[in-house]
């Protein structure tokens, strides 16, 4: 397979390659990682989830780097690891399971120079040294950095040592290739051309791609689908425009930037197990991320459309985003006319628990078991003298709720 | 791998300093170290010197201390970077035993080395009485005990050198290289030794020098035979005690294992510029 292929070149074109499956239970002191998954050759999986979810055990399980305690991992049918109770257990070593790995430091190796650490797949796989350089050449081309054979990994900045790792990893030819937060450690200047770089080499390799993030921008560019890892286990999966547009459960909400509170359908809405409860529209008609935040022309029920007689008393969610939530330090006053109207619907009361930086200001969470947050701009935070701990009432308009029912 | 410290401009320069009474103890220390050197050199007849160093016996000798530092250095690399691989990549509590294990020899009085050494491989010995009743050789009193004895109290310096370095270099790049397709053999051949190259190249030479060194094992275990075991460090002790040979023979020689013990010290600092790891 050495460059045998159609284009000529060894980056582009290679043999489609076998789908990865995966289905694992792995144990560490109290955490337990209980998850499947599965990738088609050419596609890319993300799998999402907080720091200490399990994304980076899962790979190392599929790595073959630890054994997990039951479950199996192949790759086009071939079983490379299988654990179950009664069998003896298998375990293909790392080297011999064409599962390349490619993690957040790029770990080029500091005595070999861009070509030889690129050079490196082929060599181990028993080509020659002129013919493994020669192809290593063309991948440096590849990640754009012709011209840098001979510099050694200190002579080259992060984002370029990353680069470099990622044609190392893709020069070993592997089945499947796994990415551990690949942008994570690179600064917002370099992060974006890695992650198009990503997307273009990916395209070429047709090969089956698991990549671990954090960072739901990895997923939206890279991804095809998207999974939500959440304490050890997969809480929804799905196309990542479906997943991310209409999450299922306050996880995949809080990763796609929204709030998601959850509890039963009722007249035209959702009550939540504490009492509160939530009116908006239904997705088919609108959803949160359409409404430009803060408008507020449009008559508040305009799009509560009531919930289906036959939908009453199944789990619904409310689904708004954190910019669209209005905060007073005072109880809601009687001129209030659309609170007097409501009754409680969508007004509560809370107290912050947290105040931290984001993209659009400040967030504040609430010391509210649904884990709400609040996006307000710094200068709103500053007037209103917020602090954590200090006593709020929030509302927000039906118009900018989505409800979905979360079967 | 272990975060680099380095002062930069801006930095807390107070930071460098040290208090003056440890000072004052420092350049004690440092004058205790230097000053019996310079003692040596005092007392050197210059020109008597090259006459001393190229008689026959300090030429016989000092060939004698190459062969055999050089044969046991590569014994000590042989066993020992396996050793240190191992307590390397072992589990704390075991690493902890091993290294302990290791060390031993280091610890021990060299004369003890050479009465241990002799009743394990002397003629009434565990292992001795086997090889002469089996096969009638015995090895105390030959030049491969000279060699024993000194791969003995060297290898410590070359396997506590290179493990250090093994660990620092950690196994991360070591799992890169087996997720790219590697054999175990490969990586140890491509990752492992050139990422462990400052620590092995330090402690070949610490070990080296502690070879050519040697007394007290070998004067016991090997004996003071001119030509098959009289190495420098027993020619220098020879001249110097022996009825009829001047002490400047002695001191010539000593001049000579200097001269060696500088040229190691040049070897492992030049090396260690260029790389700059």
């Amino acid at each position: 397979m050495t460059g045998g292929t159609v284009s000529g070149s060894a980056v582009s074109g290679s043999l489609v390659s076998g789908s990865l499956e995966a289905n694992l239970l792995i144990r560490r002191g109290e955490f337990t990682l209980d998850a499947a998954v599965h990738v088609e050759p050419g596609e890319v999986l993300a799998l999402l989830g907080p720091n200490g979810s399990g994304k980076s055990t899962m790979l190392a399980a599929i790595a073959g780097l630890i054994v997990p305690h039951s479950g199996s991992v192949s790759v086009a049918g071939r079983t490379l690891t299988r654990v179950a109770p009664g069998t003896r257990t298998l375990a293909v070593v790392p080297e011999k399971r064409g599962v390349g790995l490619l993690g957040q430091d790029p770990l080029l190796f500091p005595h070999l120079d861009s070509l030889d650490n690129i050079a490196f797949g082929r060599r181990s796989a028993g080509v020659g040294r002129t013919a493994a350089r020669r192809d290593a050449a063309d991948w440096l081309g590849a990640v754009g950095l012709a011209g840098f054979e001979g510099r050694k990994p200190s002579q080259l900045s992060g984002g370029q040592q990353q680069r470099v790792a990622l044609a190392r990893a893709l020069a070993a030819r592997p089945d499947v290739l796994l990415l551990d937060e690949p942008m994570a450690a690179l600064d917002v200047e370099t992060a974006p051309m890695m992650r198009r770089l990503l997307r273009e080499r990916l395209a070429d390799q047709g090969i089956a791609t698991l990549l671990v993030t954090h960072d739901v921008l990895d997923a939206i560019v890279l991804a095809d689908r998207v999974a939500i890892l959440h304490e050890g286990t997969i809480v929804d999966e799905g196309q990542k425009d479906r997943v991310l547009g209409q999450p299922r459960n306050r996880f995949a909400a809080a990763l796609a930037g929204v709030n998601l509170v959850s509890g039963v359908a009722d007249a035209d809405g959702v009550r939540l197990p504490d009492g509160r409860r939530f009116e908006g529209s239904h997705p088919n008609e609108r959803s949160p991320q359409d409404r430009v935040p803060g408008d507020q022309t449009q008559a508040p029920h305009a799009h509560a459309a009531p919930v289906d007689a036959a939908d009453r008393g199944t789990p619904a969610a409310a689904i708004f985003r954190p910019s669209s939530v209005r905060l007073s330090t005072h109880p809601p006053d009687e001129s209030s006319a659309t609170v007097l109207e409501r009754g409680s619907a969508n007004c509560w009361r809370s107290t912050i628990a947290v105040l931290e930086p984001s993209s659009g200001g400040i967030a504040c969470r609430l010391a509210d078991d649904q884990g709400v947050t609040v996006e307000l701009p710094p200068a709103r935070v500053s007037e209103l003298g917020l602090e954590e701990g200090t006593e709020v009432w929030l509302s927000v308009d039906p118009a900018d709720v989505t409800i979905l029912g979360t079967r | 791998m272990e975060p680099r410290q380095t002062q930069r401009a801006g930095t807390n320069q107070r930071a460098g300093t040290i208090p003056r009474p440890l000072l004052v103890f420092a350049i004690v220390g440092l004058a205790f170290l230097i000053l019996p050197i310079i003692g040596l050199f005092w007392r050197v007849d210059w020109a008597e010197l090259p006459a001393a160093i190229t008689s026959p016996e300090a030429v016989q000798a000092l060939w004698l201390s190459l062969r055999t530092g050089v044969t046991a250095t590569i014994i000590c690399l042989v066993l020992g970077i396996p050793l240190a691989l191992l307590i390397a990549r072992s589990r704390p509590r075991i690493a902890g035993i091993l290294r302990a294990l290791t060390t031993l020899p280091l610890v021990l009085p060299p004369l003890v080395g050479g009465i241990a050494l002799l009743y394990l491989l002397g003629r009434n010995g565990l292992i001795g009485s086997v090889l002469d009743v089996g096969f009638g050789f015995g090895i105390p009193f030959t030049t491969a005990a000279v060699v024993i004895a000194q791969a003995f109290v060297a290898m410590p310096f070359l396997v506590i050198t290179l493990e250090g370095s093994l660990r620092t270099a950690g196994t991360q790049y070591e799992t890169v290289a087996a997720t790219l397709g590697a054999s175990r053999w490969t990586v140890f051949r491509r990752i492992t030794v050139p990422l462990a190259m400052p620590g092995l190249l330090a402690g070949t030479v610490l070990c080296f020098a502690r070879a050519i060194g040697e007394f007290g094992a070998t004067a016991l275990f090997a004996g003071n035979a001119a030509g098959v075991t009289r190495t420098m460090p027993l020619a220098i002790y020879t001249a110097f005690n022996g009825a009829g040979v001047s002490q400047d023979s002695a001191i010539a020689l000593s001049l000579l294992l200097i001269v060696v013990a500088i040229v190691i010290l040049l070897f492992l600092r030049t090396w260690r510029t260029d790389v700059a790891l």
